[in-house]
């Protein structure tokens, strides 16, 4: 029982959510810390479907199968927006990682010490 | 009698209507977004009351969507708390829908700044998306059901940190995003375990079973730490101040107000309606020096802060602090128990209306003075009394000064603290209010200070701007007057609360 | 009866609605925000008026809201409300005359008078209060609607002032907060209507609600300026003087003393308080205030200061009576809310003349002052002679009742006291008289058309004083009266209320 296969990609699942979290934790570039997340993503599915066969009659459990397929939509998203997210990064400062990122900052723009109101209030503040 | 068979269905309505109306706004583009956003509003308002009176009539209730219930399909269960944080949610999100019309309003030298049109074209959809994922947050009978709102809430709400459009506003949802992830994976996996070990989904069916064990309490953590970081707990709360400071206004509003109230609300549900079994007076410890040190911590770095957005963000992370004080107190088990549960609960509910009334003034004495540096605020009482007005009341709420909702909230979280023999958190909360007592009165006393000539009041802002702060404000004040009927209403099937109702439970 | 009915609800909505519609005018409409603050206190003192019929009549009406789950939000007009509630309404009165002429011709009125009329309504939401919490919540109320009068020069003398005032006044109702929990998760809610703790209670928590007690005098003496928290009270000086005057010698003050009365007389009761053993330090803390703050005004030049500190000393006859308890005593140290009240305004009113006509704020300029303002100086000594005690004026006839008071209670050290502090009342304030009236003045002021100048110049500013001054005779010489502030305390209160 201990060592069943479903144990098995259950423990690995684990595992992989592990690497994971400690890549994500390490890595600074946003691009790796992306691919880290998918990672932990594909442990935490990969340990939800060896939960499928908690009856042991090797019929699987549909529920956990639909978390799976759920989870994946909002992992996709969740990568999907952090690239943007990376890509207008990159595209104002430049960079990719948070240091290199806020040090473009304080580089360009004495005010990100003390950061002034940016862009959108101040246009806002014009109108009215 | 034609009430009685609508009313069931309105809950259904309140999740329906937000993601239509968010629909609709992708679908109109750029010109239609203000009419159907401040229309989907009014209509939630109205259902929302409508929940209400079914709350008050026929008491908790479930709906089965399509007729499919438990076990095979997901149920929707409203019970006072549910009702409680609609009912917030429809309230303060109308005020700010309201607000953003003027915020976005057109701008009269016609002049569009880049981020701003971004921000003007895509806020009503992700504003309505976020809206719908808290109603379904809030009426969900089904903890895998919790994640997908979750991160339908969590993904809008990074969208709209994003709409700020400044390269601050680029990194604070980028270290929103990547958080937010880890916090939805871990609580994912904890959903895993918790079906692996119940075998159920279901809210209710869950609360049921008796005996914890080993893997129940690994899953209570981590879907305690996932919840915790997305609540912006200390000492997971880093990412919430630029998040909230550097996003436009109403999006500030949105996320301070309701947002953070999203993700405390879960842990409440969870921790109290389906992990009561695993409750031990420690594990609520953990979360209740947590939550002290957010109160000292955030209160103190509130009242250092230069900018009043970022004073007011901070602010957020000391009275989420008072929120999590609901976990020792309660799992106390004392009758001091009953009282700290609806103290936190309203306290909640109050701090949603004032903190998205004090983000609405700083939105507009950044349009008056072209900035919010606190202590450049001279004569500013002179010059916006309306609005300096407006942020005492709210001011008043956050401090927890009677009369305010913050007041009745600290109250009985005192008095569940006093009933439970806790005297350490009811210490806290003594110094935190002085503490925030010290940040609103920084933003006063620069206000009452007299400048060389007295300035003629030149303010033009949008009076939608205005009215919508000052409505928030003053129902934060009016939740400290009239308590007892919304406190009634919130506690119907609440888990502890038989006595409190009815009357004195010492 | 219905009457009765609308006037618990009138006298605090007449305060609301007088700020609500004073907010809304424009700075510019003097004459109007004039009538509008006249109506509200008329109104007010019709109400009042109308509940001291009642009460005299032996009906006590009370409001009970549902609030929170322990406490109800009460108010109740008891004889001991209505005195201060009285007190309040007709001081506004005045003080609104004052504060017309006062401020004539500066900017943010309306803010001035809005807050003032908010501070009103807590003054008697505090008076009103049947219970603590309501108590507590006026209370603190009091605290920040005076915050935007004590800065509203916002000068930095102003904002800082207005900062100590918070810092002082926000601890205390913090500590009053922890106080009333503690309290209430002890012996359940307790209404000022009831009989007071059970001594039972005595036997089972003896420290606890002794220290609770304690926490609470310190709570309410921070307003009330008991040594050694008095010390917001002289810096809150630099308000205007029409703020000074009105809340910080009667309406903040004055707040603080009454919560003590309530704590001492209704919430732990009279056999309570004197079987615990609480009451001789509280005669002591009181009695060391009395001397402290007489002996600091001796030494203060600055007119406004001396005042203060005059306060801070006679504030605490209040509690000295309150502590004392028996009969008399109680009846003069209750009187005094209004006695004091009356005379202490009318000095603050004519300290705010000198400074305002003729820039005169120290004491060492005032030599012949007299000469140029005479109907003010002359208020001005019937004011001192009264809290010197001369007879027949209203501070004698406080101190005669609490001096007889504490003779029938055996503790004749209260008479030391109450000799020693009228010496030095008058050796702070005999000199300023003499050298008012028979001094030199120290710049060429002119003679006699002067005593017709200032009342023709500035009436708003002189009639006031000269009323207040008029009703410390009065008050002093009629004090037999049932109508009289000393009868209404002795008959409806000490003797009716808590039947002494």
């Amino acid at each position: 029982m201990i060592l069943s296969v479903p144990f098995l990609y259950g423990v690995t699942g684990l595992m992989i959510f592990a690497i994971g979290l400690h890549g994500f934790i390490r890595r600074a570039h946003f691009l790796r810390k992306a691919l880290a997340f998918n990672i932990m993503s594909a442990g935490s599915f990969a340990f939800l479907v060896a939960l499928a066969n908690r009856n042991g009659d090797g019929m699987p459990d549909p529920v956990p199968h639909a978390m799976v397929l759920t989870g994946i939509v909002v992992s996709v998203s969740a990568t999907a927006f952090a690239l943007a997210l990376t890509v207008r990064l990159f595209q104002l400062t430049g960079g990719a990682d948070f240091e290199s990122v806020l040090r473009s900052q304080e580089g360009c723009s004495p005010e990100t010490e003390n950061p002034e109101i940016k862009d959108s209030d101040f246009a806002s503040g014009r109108q009215g | 009698m034609i009430l009685a068979s609508v009313l069931p269905h309105v809950v259904i309505g309140t999740v329906v209507v937000p993601f239509l109306g968010a629909g609709l706004c992708v679908l109109c583009g750029r010109r239609g977004g203000a009419v159907i956003g401040l229309g989907v509003a009014v209509v939630l308002l109205f259902l929302s009351g409508m929940v209400g009176v079914q709350l008050a009539r026929t008491g908790v209730s479930s709906y089965a969507i399509g007729g499919w219930g438990y076990p095979l399909g997901i149920d929707i269960r409203v019970d006072g708390l549910s009702f409680l944080m609609i009912m917030t949610t429809s309230f303060v999100g109308t005020a700010i829908s309201f607000y953003a019309t003027g915020y976005f309003g057109k701008s009269s030298d016609g002049d569009d700044h880049q981020g701003d049109g971004r921000a003007r074209d895509f806020f009503w959809s992700l504003w309505l998306f976020a809206w719908g994922g808290l109603n379904v947050l809030f009426v969900s009978g089904d903890i895998f059901n919790l994640y997908v709102a979750l991160e339908i809430v969590s993904f809008s709400a990074v969208a709209l940190v994003a709409l700020g459009g400044s390269v601050a506003a680029a990194v604070a949802a980028t270290r929103y995003l990547f958080l937010t992830v880890v916090a939805s994976a871990v609580y994912l996996l904890g959903v895993g375990l918790v079906y692996s070990a119940r075998g159920t989904l279901d809210l209710a069916a869950l609360g049921l079973v008796s005996h914890p064990g080993g893997i129940f309490a690994v899953a209570v953590a981590l879907i305690t730490v996932g919840l915790m970081i997305k609540s912006a707990l200390f000492p997971v709360h880093f990412w919430l101040p630029p998040a909230h400071a550097n996003a436009p206004v109403p999006v500030s509003a949105i996320l301070s107000g309701l947002v953070v109230m999203g993700a405390f609300y879960v842990l409440v549900r969870l921790w109290f309606g389906v992990f009561a079994v695993a409750l031990v007076p420690a594990a609520g410890h953990i979360l209740g020096v947590c939550g002290s040190v957010a109160i000292l911590w955030g209160s103190w770095q509130a009242f250092r802060q230069s900018r009043l957005k970022m004073m007011v963000a901070y602010s957020t992370v000391a009275q989420i602090g008072y929120m999590f004080l609901i976990f020792p107190l309660v799992a106390s088990g004392s009758v001091g128990g009953v009282f700290a549960w609806s103290g936190a609960l309203y306290l909640a509910a109050s701090h949603a209306c004032a903190k998205a009334a004090a983000f609405m003034v700083a939105g507009s004495i950044i349009r008056v003075l072209g900035h919010d540096r606190v202590d450049d605020f001279h004569g500013l009482v002179a010059r916006y009394p309306l609005g300096m007005f407006t942020f005492a009341l709210a001011g008043v709420s956050l401090i927890g000064l009677p009369p305010s909702g913050g007041f009745v909230g600290k109250w009985l979280l005192l008095k569940g603290a006093m009933l439970s023999g806790q005297w350490g958190y009811a210490l806290v909360m003594m110094v935190g209010g002085l503490l925030a007592a010290a940040y609103i009165f920084r933003v006063l006393e620069n206000g009452f200070h007299a400048v060389e000539q007295p300035v003629k009041s030149t303010v033009r802002v949008p009076w939608s701007m205005q009215v919508a702060a000052l409505i928030l404000a003053l129902t934060a004040v009016g939740l400290g007057i009239v308590a007892f009927e919304p406190l009634a209403l919130m506690n119907i099937d609440a888990p502890f609360v038989g006595g409190l109702v009815e009357g004195n439970p010492s | 009866m219905i009457w009765g009915e609308i006037s618990l609800w009138g006298i605090p909505l007449a305060s609301l609605v007088t700020a609500v519609v004073i907010f809304g005018l424009p700075d510019q409409a003097r004459r109007k925000r004039f009538a509008v603050g006249l109506t509200g206190a008329s109104v007010k003192i019709i109400f009042t008026g109308v509940l001291m019929m009642g009460v005299a009549r032996g009906v006590v009406r009370e409001l009970r809201i549902p609030f929170l789950p322990d406490f109800d939000l009460v108010f109740r007009a008891d004889a001991l409300a209505l005195l201060f509630v009285g007190l309040a309404a007709f001081l506004w009165l005045v003080t609104t005359v004052y504060a017309h002429g006062y401020f004539k011709g500066t900017f943010h009125q309306n803010r001035f008078f809005g807050f003032f009329s908010l501070c009103i309504l807590a003054t008697s939401g505090i008076a009103l209060a049947g219970n603590l919490l309501t108590l507590l919540m006026f209370y603190e109320l009091l605290t920040l609607a005076t915050y935007p009068l004590v800065v509203h020069r916002g000068t930095p003398a102003a904002l800082s002032a207005g900062r100590v005032y918070l810092i002082y006044t926000l601890l205390a109702g913090a500590v009053l907060l922890l106080a009333l929990v503690w309290l209430s998760a002890l012996t359940g809610p307790t209404d000022f209507a009831g009989p007071g703790l059970d001594s039972e209670l005595l036997k089972q928590y003896p420290v606890q609600l002794v220290v609770i007690f304690g926490l609470m005098v310190a709570g309410f003496g921070v307003k009330a300026a008991m040594v050694p928290l008095h010390g917001w009270l002289p810096l809150a000086m630099v308000a205007p003087a029409p703020v000074s005057a009105l809340l910080h010698a009667v309406a903040v003050v004055k707040a603080g003393a009454f919560g003590i009365v309530r704590v001492v007389l209704d919430i732990y009761g009279a056999e309570f308080c004197r079987q615990s053993g609480v009451l001789p330090w509280l005669a002591g803390a009181a009695a060391v205030t009395i001397l402290y703050g007489s002996l600091r005004a001796l030494f203060e030049d600055d007119l406004k200061r001396r005042l203060a500190f005059s306060t801070v000393s006679q504030v605490s006859y209040i509690i000295l009576g309150v502590a004392i308890l028996g009969s008399s005593a109680v009846a003069g140290g209750i009187v005094h809310l209004a006695h004091q009240g009356i005379m202490k305004i009318t000095l603050f009113f004519c300290a705010g003349n000198l400074g305002h006509c003729l820039g005169i704020d120290r004491v060492s300029r005032m030599s012949g002052v007299a000469r140029r303002m005479p109907w003010t100086m002359g208020a001005f000594t019937v004011g001192a002679f009264g809290m010197i005690g001369v007879p027949p004026l209203a501070g004698f006839m406080s101190k005669w009742a609490m001096g007889t008071g504490a003779l029938e209670v055996g503790q004749p050290w209260v008479i030391w006291i109450l000799l020693a502090s009228s010496v030095l009342n008058a050796g702070y304030f005999l000199p300023i008289v003499i050298s008012a009236w028979f001094g030199t003045p120290d710049e060429n002021g002119g003679s006699v058309p002067l005593a017709v100048k200032e009342w023709r110049d500035c009436w708003s500013l002189v009639a006031p004083p000269l009323i207040t001054a008029g009703l410390t005779i009065l008050m002093g010489v009629f004090a037999g009266l049932v109508f009289s502030p000393l009868g209404w305390v002795a008959r409806s209160i000490v003797f009716q209320e808590y039947g002494f």
